[in-house]
């Protein structure tokens, strides 16, 4: 007798979610499997690696991400660049100089950063605010005005400041971050809201990731909620792709601080890790775990 | 099903705030609305009443029978107040409640057989709830068969599957309405009583009652005997009375796995559904369940 495999097939579908536009345009997400189950099914898209670029001169990150990057990262647009030469499949950029407890950048500065970067690089970008609600929804209608048309996708949005900002990314042609604390039903709750005026097409999906070691396991098991909710339970308010900004949450560990090796131990594991829960974009900080990665998602490991 | 109105719960500020004070009039007012809404019996919730447990359980129980004949189910965990209230009711009351902890069963358990009240006891243990189907039989045999050799009959105990609410453990409210319908198979003669609103606490206030009516009669077509709930929403009481009988059958067609095309509903009977679905687990919840 033949043996057959004991295949399963799921009623959802993930959405995908293009990031940038032309021919450098990134899709991420697609396909009607859980996590790397492509014996199951069809990925319509690799999961991606984004690194990290900071406005603020890399202040507070520790020595080793600093390290490829020092003569660049008071020149954001070229620490994109640099990124992109070092094999980051597009760049994020968080604008932390915006923040009212820190350099308090204006929105304008900020918004004229992100329109000199996206000219420059020609590559599609991921912009996060600094995370102060009331100072994202200035910042990013900035940048989503500023940059109309260039289809970024930008957030945080979250249940604090989403119709703002969700307002801003609609008129202007964007993607928006959905932003919850590692809680799945709020996470559905703010997907609805946002689903009443984009479609799933143009959310990205971030349910905060935590470090090994400080609350992984939760992000661990959000994602992989997330993708089982919208794939086998055909949830259409979780079927959209799942970013994981990892990487700074590695680096300011008390262990990465300690020893950097051992930084670059815990950024590999827990990208690593979310990568198996089912995120589609994986951000981090240093050059070397996102070529390991990449290498991961590629089967070459 | 039987109806234990909840309103004079000391969670609530003015009812606590009456308590402290010994004001009988807005104890007095929700005894009065809550029997003229319908209800059986008169849950008088004290909480774990650590300042003069006794002077408050007769307080409490005098002050709600010079108003109504209804009887009365005290909740407390403090054995001291249960004794108390207890021994000054009219009416059989409901010792609210025993469970299969140690304390529970050496402190309450005698009390029921003292005062010759019906007991109310939980699934819970010294180890916790349980947290499933399997566990919650097991615990509750134990605790019964305790419960019957010290005397109290099974006719006399209210079983109770503790419900959790909705927003933080969506999968133990499917749990606790099949133990519910297991129940008359594995403990013949006992009865069975929830703490309703519990399904929806951590939702929004103008959120809980679609959830707790559309739970209640979800326990009801499992064999619920009682519940202790809001009988101040007209519409629990209407439903519990065999009222909106589109809506009973919609819910029971979710139950059943059905299909239901909830959008070609009426706005209020395709919120029905769509939190029959949210309580049965076929859809993840979010207090944006009634939205989407």
């Amino acid at each position: 007798m033949e043996y057959k495999a004991p295949l399963e097939t799921y009623n959802g579908r993930i959405r995908e979610v293009t990031i940038g536009r032309g021919g450098k345009a990134i899709r991420v997400g697609g396909g009607d499997i859980l996590p790397l189950h492509h014996f199951e099914g069809r990925a319509a898209n690799r999961p991606v690696v984004a690194l990290e670029v900071d406005d603020n001169g890399a202040a507070g990150w520790a020595g080793p991400v600093v390290e490829p990057f020092r003569d660049v990262v008071h020149d954001p647009v070229k620490w994109a660049g640099r990124c992109l030469e070092l094999g980051a499949d597009l760049v994020c950029l968080h604008l932390e100089g915006t923040d009212p407890q820190g350099a308090n950048r204006t929105a304008a500065e900020a918004a004229a950063l992100v329109k000199k970067m996206v000219r420059e690089l020609n590559s599609p970008l991921i912009v996060y605010g600094c995370g102060d609600d009331k100072k994202d929804v200035e910042v990013l209608t900035a940048v989503a005005e500023t940059c109309k048309g260039e289809n970024l996708l930008i957030g945080p949005a979250v249940k604090e400041n989403y119709e703002a900002i969700l307002k801003a990314v609609a008129d202007n042609g964007h993607c928006i971050i959905a932003q919850t604390p590692i809680d799945i039903n709020l996470e559905k709750e703010l997907n609805v809201k946002l689903l009443k005026h984009l479609p799933q097409e143009r959310i990205v999906i971030d349910p905060l990731s935590s470090a090994l070691g400080y609350g992984m396991e939760y992000s661990f098991t959000i994602m992989e909620r997330t993708r089982q909710v919208g794939v086998v339970y055909g949830d259409t308010a979780m079927q959209m792709p799942v970013i994981a900004d990892l990487g700074r949450e590695c680096w300011k560990t008390n262990q990465a601080k300690a020893d950097g090796q051992q930084g670059m131990v815990w950024e590999s594991i827990t990208a690593m890790s979310l990568l198996l829960a089912g995120a589609d974009i994986l951000v981090l900080r240093h050059p070397d775990n996102c070529r390991l990665l990449k290498e991961a998602i590629e089967g070459k490991l | 099903m039987i109806l234990i109105g909840e309103s004079i719960h000391i969670i609530s500020r003015a009812v606590s705030e009456a308590v402290r004070n010994r004001e009988v009039a807005p104890i007095q007012a929700l005894a009065r609305e809550q029997a003229k809404a319908g209800a059986d019996y008169l849950d008088l919730n004290l909480g774990p009443a650590r300042r003069e447990p006794q002077a408050i359980g007769s307080w409490l129980v005098n002050t709600v029978q010079e108003v109504t004949d209804l009887p009365i189910s005290l909740d407390t965990m403090n054995p001291a107040a249960m004794e108390a209230g207890l021994a000054l009711c009219k009416a059989r009351p409901i010792l609210n409640s025993a469970s299969g902890k140690a304390e529970s069963k050496e402190l309450m358990m005698p009390l029921a057989i003292k005062y010759n009240a019906q007991a109310v006891i939980s699934v819970i243990t010294d180890l916790g709830c349980p947290p499933d189907v399997d566990s919650r039989v097991e615990s509750i045999m134990d605790t019964v068969a305790y419960a019957n050799g010290m005397g109290i009959d099974s006719e006399d105990i209210w079983v109770d599957p503790i419900i959790l609410p909705v927003g933080a453990d969506q999968k133990q409210v499917r749990e606790a309405l099949e133990f519910i319908r297991i129940l008359p198979d594995l403990l013949p003669g006992v009865k069975s009583v929830v703490g309703l609103s519990n399904v929806s606490n951590g939702t929004p206030g103008y959120l809980r009652g679609i959830l707790n009516r559309t739970y209640l009669v979800m326990l009801e077509r499992n064999g619920l005997y009682a519940a202790i709930a809001d009988v101040l929403d007209e519409e629990l009481v209407e439903l519990n009375s065999g009222g909106l009988k589109d809506v009973r059958v919609l819910i029971h067609r979710v139950m059943d796995g059905e299909p239901v095309d909830a959008e070609a509903l009426p706005e209020k009977e395709k919120n029905y559904v769509k939190t029959a679905r949210v309580l049965m687990g076929d859809a993840l919840y979010s207090h944006a369940w009634l939205e989407s």
